[in-house]
């Protein structure tokens, strides 16, 4: 049985956090730690380096390993439809609402590779909404960025995702929206015209547009407490009024002090609206 | 005195034992019970409920991101997330792959509690088809906390608890002993 060090001491990771900004300009103080200890250990592993110093030496070294490092530390796995109840309620319920609006405004923060756009992306086709539609899709990762402008899926996916697309209540053959390759298929090009993508760091920003729909789903999961706060202050402030917002299914604001911005408009969906400003 | 917790990891043909368990498992525990149970990803109601049914007097939670880790309270992995600890007293969801083609991944959860309880972390692994708990199991072992695994041949499918034996040589119990522990339950 392995006894090498597999977990992260506190010190350690304080170390690495500081070291990273201070270098690197790049902060991770906000994030949970219990997500930031696992993928540093996951990386550690993974390149087989014992210490936190080690490490820092190896960061310091080779800008390669730094762009893996922070890949590790950042990237988020995703997928298409998720919770489809959730789908279900934002193409009966939500779209509808915008449906009134001669320009659509979508801010997905956090995209990571882009399954959750895309969704949204075929969705507002299926709604009539694409022509009227402007997403912006922003991630602090550049690798995952270019591959949200891609849209380029793994084969093996596509059949969870099918069944997810239909059970969020898919009107067509989920292939119609994919060029279908051996090993991959590839969002087709109509899908895309709506689309933009922005490089953005969601930790110490402040508004840099309005949307009426911000949908950051299981981003926020993996920010500590205060994080979450300035960033749900940020949404507050990037929306239009009686925008809208939409986070994860197990995720939780009612306790964080910016909160009180927004009201339920489904908290079983964990879809909420931005209050009048008194 | 530091806190703790106990947990139990189970997958395919858990669900009656744990069912018997959370029967004599009693209302005021001094630390939290944690379950992580393989479950159907897009199905979010019914398994909570089916359990707090079979647990008269008791109520089994599916936590939220950051919600706090309670003493004498039942909570249940949700699904689609991997359940961790933030602290002691906050649970942590990821979405991060699965583990062992699970998600929500006793491997996953077991880890962070090693990490975060340590000598205080009591695993229970009981039936399941497939080798997820294992290595979290052998985590614990390395943080100073116990693991006991349900007796290979008492268990509907043997491998999750046979994996779990191989990989720590941990304790062995039978449903009676483990009924047994959980009517007094102690770190």
């Amino acid at each position: 049985m392995e006894t090498e060090n597999i977990f992260i001491s506190e010190k350690e990771l304080d170390r690495i956090i500081a070291f990273v900004r201070e270098r690197f300009a790049v902060d991770f103080s906000g994030y949970a730690r219990s997500s930031l200890s696992r993928r540093v250990a996951r990386f550690k592993k993974n390149i087989r380096i014992e210490s936190a110093d080690e490490l820092c030496m190896l960061l310091e070294s080779s800008s390669e390993k730094l762009r893996l490092f922070i890949h590790e530390i950042t990237v988020n796995t995703t997928e298409m439809f998720r919770d489809p109840e959730f789908w279900r309620y934002l193409r009966q319920e939500v779209l509808p609402k915008l449906a009134e609006f001669n320009a659509i405004r979508i801010w997905h923060a956090g995209c990571s590779t882009g399954e959750e756009v895309y969704s949204m992306l075929i969705l507002l086709y299926e709604t009539g909404l694409i022509d009227r539609a402007k997403i912006i899709a922003t991630d602090i990762n550049s690798d995952v960025l270019h591959k949200t402008r891609e849209g380029i899926f793994r084969f093996k996916d596509f059949e969870a995702y099918s069944r997810a697309y239909e059970e969020a209540g898919g009107q067509h053959d989920f292939s119609y929206y994919f060029d279908m390759n051996d090993e991959s298929f590839a969002a087709k090009e109509f899908l895309k015209a709506p689309l933009n993508l922005k490089l953005h760091n969601l930790t110490h920003s402040t508004p840099f547009s309005k949307f009426d729909l911000i949908m950051c789903r299981n981003v926020m999961i993996y920010f500590n407490t205060a994080l979450q706060t300035e960033v749900i202050r940020l949404f507050a402030g990037s929306l239009f009024k009686n925008g809208i917002l939409c986070i994860g299914k197990k995720e939780n604001i009612a306790f964080l002090e910016s909160a009180s911005s927004f009201r339920d408009l489904n908290p079983a969906e964990r879809v909420y609206s931005l209050r009048e400003k008194p | 005195m530091k806190t703790g917790l106990i947990l139990i990891g189970g997958s395919a043909g858990s669900f009656r034992t744990v069912c018997a368990i959370l029967r004599v498992f009693p209302g005021n525990a001094p630390f939290p019970l944690v379950l992580v149970l393989h479950r159907l990803k897009n199905v979010n109601s019914g398994f909570c409920e089916a359990l707090t049914a079979a647990a008269p007097g008791k109520i089994v939670t599916e936590p939220s991101d950051k919600d706090p880790v309670e003493n004498g309270r039942i909570y249940l992995a949700p699904a689609n997330y991997h359940l961790c600890f933030e602290d002691a007293r906050t649970f942590s969801l990821n979405t991060d792959k699965p583990v062992q083609y699970s998600r929500p991944s006793i491997d996953m959860t077991f880890y962070s509690a090693a990490e975060i309880f340590g000598s205080r972390a009591t695993a229970f692994i009981l039936s399941g088809a497939n080798k997820d708990g294992a290595a979290g199991a052998a985590a614990i072992c390395t943080g100073g906390g116990r693991v006991i695994a349900q007796d290979p041949a008492e268990c509907e499918v043997e491998t999750m608890s046979q994996e779990t034996i191989r990989r720590t040589g941990c304790a062995v119990y039978s449903e009676k002993e483990i009924i047994r522990f959980f009517s007094e339950p102690r770190l």
